[in-house]
């Protein structure tokens, strides 16, 4: 008797354990507590901000900082009373029926969203973060980058490429991912992953230890990293933005980094410490590229604002703007005493211009269709176009060497080693080939995603 | 006690009384569902060839007496096999391949429609032209005011109303290297993040995510953006269901559309949910993006729906019963009142009274020559006994010499008669010419043949400053259009036009006609002549294309290589079948003496823009034809209508009227007519420069620069648009009326009528009787004859006094306005 008695207890207490495990949906026990921070930030982030933040305050409501989340708009009920689940009109409102539901663009939170709010607004609403009248997205935990699938579906773009410092490798722009490739056979041999979603620009420190990577999910947010090369692993996250990063550069000695930004900036990082040195807003949209002079001294850059312009860089005043494209511009680079910067832009152009005078000093090339970014290296130009042709030229005296034929598509990232006399060019159609500098013939022809290869 | 008389009574009592209730407790008459007596589904057999598409269903109820009502929602679907298609709600959806039935049931009428399915297994992915571009226009994406605009928004251009798929596919798939699609992870790409506004976006919450069109862009990224095939069938020809005329009567005033797509193969398919709808008048009726017009108030409404470049319109009229409202059935001088009435009675207005005699005195006169009665002219028209004075009096007018003088006010401004253009030598000769034409009642479509065929010495043939006015070819096809189609052609210069059917070829198309025409000097000082070139094509700007002449109802037309190709478009226009020409002639006509135009503006016919009453419209046009174009003939049935002839006062039937026509519209004069009235009343007339003593403000050939004219709304002749002339008033009016220079002066000139009489010792009576004819056309009634003395017996100077009273007469809403 005794024994059934402890049976049936123990049951007892096994099923309410589980009856109580049921009621609260997954991962949230009775006791645990949620985290403003970790819990509710995020959601608040993704779903409601962007109709409920700076840029726009519907019903004159914002929560993009603690503060603000707890502050009524129009309506005079109170968004969040501590512990009073019917006198909190944001929980109102995100179970409300169809025609007053939050999110308003028809995609509802999920249940187990729903539940955390719940809980945290039961558990009394705390703030667990450093500021309550700060930025929630400077506050919120970075998350996790998303896997990239197994197969693509579809080719990529090729935004990126990249020789591995001793050229036997090639690095592309993957999708959440930087794909490594054999040069001598084009066999996928490695993926690194835990990467945003598109890469605009890759590039080696000069000692090989560090690979700068920027880029990020156009229209939503940007970065610039520095990455272990061998391991994969992030060895700094230089800065964020709230598009993307399209260019990055490390200066000649390696110990600097410049990064353009889609918000109109470019901004010089410290390598060692990650601070950023100083940041240079004096382009009216996108800046699209960057480039050191060889000495170092000076930042020439290329905008969507329609200039080429050039900075010191230890100060960050301008020095020259070269107006000429009358259209974006999309690469910069210079020549090999940096007396000379050369920019390509939408006018099918590519142009030396003087930075003593801002003046036009000729037309190296002009393309069938919008030109995109330059290298130069070993005293020769290389540059890219919509018009499926990749061009190298001399920096001296601007004499074509090569025109590069066979792509099928917009080409639009480029890459030169040197001392392997290759060059690696990757087009709008997912296709990447590379060729010889000596001859100007094929080396290999691929379509760069993982496929059936891993 | 038992009595059965009284119980039938009582019986009978009861019976009345709850019939009462029943009628009073309905209110408008109920069409119930069982007293339909047939059912009509639209479209009449369904073939799907996909799994994707689907079907709207539309059923219309037809009841005793030719009513009707949209049945769509009322009726229950039912599928004869759920292998091969299932209904939902009142859309169709492909299951398998196969026929089925789709049994359509109201109360006991049943139907069926035949359904075919068919290649279920084939991929049919998204179009980018058929489904992504429309989607875009319906969400108005690529309007105006947002990324169709000329540099976009936020870096971000479509074409408007995508008539530019080069721009577009650009734009959306490959502009800053694929930024906007994201082909691996849909959802995130960034053209759908901000309609969804899922991320900040400047236009807002534009679309929800369980939405169709959201559906269409997702899966066309999905399927990797592609673009459709060189060969695709395109859409030929755009169908919109029900077909234009329905009469919807409240509460049954919600009617479901359908649009069908016709395409190259052969196939037709359901668009409703890709097309872009609007309404002609919100206030009449509002319709939402799929396609259910609800009806608001009464009136007639135009639909549109656009797809690609297609437009079509449904015109719908929706009326209500009015409480109290019975037709007393007003008696009908000629074919106009017959139509007018017929459109009062059905939307359930009640026409005003006709006019009083005085009232319409002075209308007749402002109306016909612009120029009040004089003093004789209205005592003998008052004094006038015989019943058919008013028509006596309209034949009159016609022939007097400031009628041609004062219509040909009107044209001078359309043609932008103005020195500054055609020097004072070829103002001169182009205005008397168009006071001849007016004087001889040339037919109207010789007067436009003479116009646009016109070459030579702009002083031998004044004709031919039409062409002088008209810089290039993009004024003359730009200002012909507007003058004799009625179409407002400006927009298509440069993109397809965005509330009508004119695309940027049809523009360049009938540019066509008129890029040969050229100017020179010619020997005499201030001479130009007009001459045409033999050669020489029109390039549409965009496309490079060379442009055949076109024609719009013909389309291209061949020319012979060295004909004048104006002889062309000016036969084509006057010819008796021309759909365009005699409607706008009349429909000027109409708003000139009526005060609005049976389409208003008058120079914007359009499908989204419909007539008032498009019966007497066309029965106008007819008429006009059938005179031979001519003028005074349509002016005369107009002036002699009771509809013409109604007072400007509303009644409770018809104070919410403002288009049908019940009572007159009242307005204030134009500026020269003002003028002139000024000028008439105080007897002090204005004398312009350069011209001979005595000439009226409604006869100057051209716009003289007065600042009283300028004020009151005299238009400067830069373009052909009849909205020059503004009629709205404005704060220096105001102040013009209170103490102008100008009224100022003529109160005070020694010379004035007033004056005059005083000086000839007439009573004041004997004066303010005189007054009152010459400014209001009437004798003053004895409340103003006693208040006007007693003004008189205040003030010790007696000129002062009159001077104040005939200011006072100026500044009364009877004087400054046509009522």
């Amino acid at each position: 008797m005794l024994n059934l008695y402890r049976i049936s207890s123990f049951t007892l207490l096994i099923v309410v354990f589980t009856f109580n495990l049921s009621v609260h949906p997954a991962g949230v026990l009775a006791e645990e507590k949620v985290s403003f921070i970790h819990d509710i930030g995020p959601i608040l982030v993704q779903h409601c901000q962007s109709c409920h933040g700076p840029k726009t305050a519907e019903s004159n409501y914002r929560l993009d900082s603690f503060e603000k989340l707890k502050t009524a708009g129009d309506y005079d009920t109170p968004p969040i009373t501590p512990g009073n689940l019917d006198e909190s009109e944001l929980f109102r409102l995100i179970t409300a029926d169809e025609d007053e539901r939050m999110p308003a663009n028809g995609e509802s939170l999920q249940e187990s969203q729903i539940a955390l709010i719940r809980t945290w607004i039961e558990q009394g609403a705390e703030f667990d973060g450093k500021d309550a009248s700060a930025a929630l997205m400077s506050q919120i935990p970075r998350s996790p980058y998303p896997q990239p699938p197994e197969t693509y579906a579809t080719p990529i773009a090729i935004t990126a490429l990249e020789f591995s410092p001793t050229g036997e490798q090639l690095w592309t722009a993957g999708f959440h991912e930087l794909l490594v490739w054999n040069v001598a056979d084009g066999k996928l041999v490695r993926r690194v992953k835990n990467v945003a979603e598109r890469t605009y620009q890759l590039a080696f420190s000069p000692d090989g230890s560090r690979l700068l990577l920027c880029g990020g999910s156009p229209g939503v947010s940007g970065e610039a990293r520095l990455v272990n090369p061998e391991s994969g692993e992030e060895i700094l996250l230089l800065g964020t933005s709230t598009d993307l990063a399209l260019d990055a550069a490390f200066r000649p000695d390696g110990l600097k980094v410049a990064v353009a930004y889609a918000d109109n900036s470019v901004v010089v990082f410290d390598v060692e410490s990650g601070k950023e040195d100083r940041m240079i807003a004096s382009h009216g949209d996108w800046v699209t590229a960057v480039a050191w002079s060889p000495d170092g001294k000076r930042l020439a850059t290329s905008s969507r604002d329609k200039t080429s312009k050039l900075f010191d860089a230890e100060n960050g005043q301008i020095v020259a703007s070269f107006g000429g494209h009358g259209q974006p511009v999309h690469g910069v680079a210079f020549n090999a005493d940096g007396k000379q910067v050369f920019s390509a832009g939408s006018d099918n152009k590519v142009k030396a211009w003087n930075p003593d005078d801002s003046k036009e000093i000729g037309v190296v090339t002009e393309f069938g269709g919008e030109s995109y970014k330059l290298v130069s290296q070993a005293d020769h130009l290389f540059s890219i176009s919509a018009d499926h042709t990749a061009r190298q030229h001399k920096l001296e005296d601007r004499a074509e060497v090569r025109k590069f034929e066979g792509h099928a598509d917009w080409i639009l990232s480029l890459a030169v080693h040197s001392s392997s006399g290759l060059l690696a060019t990757g087009a709008f159609d997912g296709n990447v080939r590379i060729w010889k500098l000596e001859d100007g013939s094929q080396v290999a022809d691929f379509v760069a995603v993982p496929s059936n290869a891993q | 006690m038992n009595d059965p008389q009284k119980l039938s009574l009582s019986f009978r009592a009861i019976l009345a009384f709850f019939a009462t209730i029943l009628l009073i407790g309905i209110g408008s008459p109920l069409l119930a569902d069982d007293t339909a007596e047939r059912i009509e589904i639209l479209p009449t057999d369904i073939k799907l060839s996909s799994l994707r598409e689907t079907m709207q269903l539309l059923v219309t109820a037809y009841h005793a007496g030719d009513q009707l009502r949209d049945a769509t929602r009322d009726v229950t679907f039912t599928s004869t096999n759920e292998e091969v298609i299932k209904i939902q709600g009142t859309e169709v959806f492909a299951v398998g391949n196969g026929s089925a039935d789709i049994i359509v049931k109201l109360a006991a009428l049943e139907q069926s429609i035949p359904v075919t399915v068919t290649g279920v297994e084939t991929a049919d992915s998204v179009s980018f032209q058929h489904e992504v571009l429309p989607t875009l226009t319906r969400l108005k994406c690529n309007s105006g005011a947002c990324h169709g605009s000329p540099s976009g928004k936020g870096g971000f251009r479509l074409s408007l109303a995508a008539y530019d798929i080069v721009l577009d596919r650009l734009s959306l798939i490959r502009e800053s290297q694929g930024r906007r699609a994201n082909i691996l992870d849909p959802g995130r790409s960034l053209m759908l993040l901000k309609p969804t506004m899922t991320i900040p976006h400047g236009g807002g919450l534009r679309l929800m995510k369980n939405n169709h069109s959201y559906r269409v862009l997702r899966n066309w990224i999905k399927e990797g953006c592609k673009v459709d095939p060189e060969d695709s069938p395109e859409c030929v020809k755009l169908e919109l269901l029900p077909h234009s005329g329905r009469l919807l009567k409240r509460p049954h005033d919600a009617q479901q559309l359908l649009v069908l797509a016709h395409f190259s193969d052969g196939s037709i398919r359901d668009v409703t949910k890709l097309t872009r709808f609007d309404s002609s008048d919100e206030a009449v009726a509002t319709v939402s993006a799929n396609g259910l017009v609800a009806g608001i108030d009464r009136g007639n409404v135009a639909i549109t729906a656009r797809f690609l470049v297609h437009l079509e319109s449904c015109q719908l009229i929706f009326v209500k019963d009015v409480e109290g409202f019975a037709w007393n059935n007003p008696s009908e001088a000629n074919y106009i009142d017959t139509h007018v009435h017929s459109k009062l009675q059905q939307l359930q207005f009640l026409a005003s009274d006709l006019c009083t005699e005085d009232e319409f005195l002075r209308r007749v006169y402002f109306d016909t020559i612009g120029i009040l009665p004089t003093v004789e002219e209205a005592e003998t028209y008052l004094a006038d006994s015989s019943p058919d004075k008013r028509s006596q009096l309209i034949d009159t007018l016609l022939e007097r010499p400031e009628y041609s003088r004062f219509w040909a006010l009107r044209w001078s401004d359309l043609l932008r008669l103005k020195k500054s253009l055609m020097t004072d030598r070829g103002v001169f000769k182009f205005y008397e010419w168009i006071v001849t034409s007016l004087r001889d009642d040339m037919p109207l479509s010789e007067f436009a043949v003479q116009l646009l065929t016109a070459r030579g010495s702009t002083f031998e043939n004044p004709a031919a400053n039409y062409y002088r006015a008209l810089k290039d070819m993009n004024e003359c096809t730009e200002a012909t259009s507007q003058l004799f189609l009625g179409a407002r052609l400006q927009c298509a210069k440069c993109h397809n036009h965005p509330f009508e059917r004119w695309t940027q070829d049809n523009y360049y198309g009938i540019s066509a006609f008129f890029n040969r025409v050229q100017r020179k000097d010619g020997a005499r000082a201030g001479e130009m002549v007009v001459w045409m070139a033999r050669e020489g094509d029109v390039t549409q700007p965009r496309t490079g294309q060379k442009m055949k002449p076109w024609l719009p109802a013909k389309g291209d037309v061949e020319v012979d290589g060295n004909q004048d190709r104006r002889d062309m478009f000016a036969e084509w226009l006057t010819a008796p079948d021309n759909p365009f020409f005699c409607r706008v002639a009349v429909n000027r006509i109409w708003a000139h003496t009526m005060g609005r135009g049976i389409v208003e503006p008058v120079d914007d016919f359009r499908d989204s823009n419909p007539p008032s009453n498009a019966e007497l419209l066309d029965a106008l046009a007819n008429d006009f034809r059938e005179g031979n174009f001519q003028q005074k003939h349509i002016l005369r049935v107009i002036l002699n209508s009771h509809t013409y002839q109604r007072s400007s006062r509303t009644t409770e039937f018809n104070q919410d009227d403002s288009k049908y026509f019940s009572h007159a519209r009242r307005r204030l004069l134009g500026a020269e007519q003002l003028l002139d009235a000024i000028c008439h009343l105080t007897g002090v007339p204005e004398s312009f420069a350069g011209l001979p003593e005595g000439t009226r403000a409604t006869q100057l050939p051209s716009p003289p620069g007065h600042e009283f004219l300028d004020v009151f709304g005299q238009p400067q002749r830069t373009t052909t648009c009849a909205c020059e002339r503004t009629s709205e008033s404005n704060l220096s009016q105001a102040i013009q009326l209170f103490n102008g220079k100008l009224i100022h002066g003529k109160l005070t000139s020694e010379q004035n009528r007033f004056r005059k009489l005083i000086e000839a010792e007439k009573s004041d009576e004997e004066v303010i009787r005189h007054l009152y004819l010459a400014g209001f056309s009437r004798p003053p009634q004895s409340g103003e004859l006693e208040a006007a003395k007693n003004h008189i017996q205040s003030k010790e100077d007696r000129v002062a006094a009159f001077e104040d009273i005939c200011w006072a007469m100026i500044n009364t809403n009877e004087f400054l306005h046509q009522h």
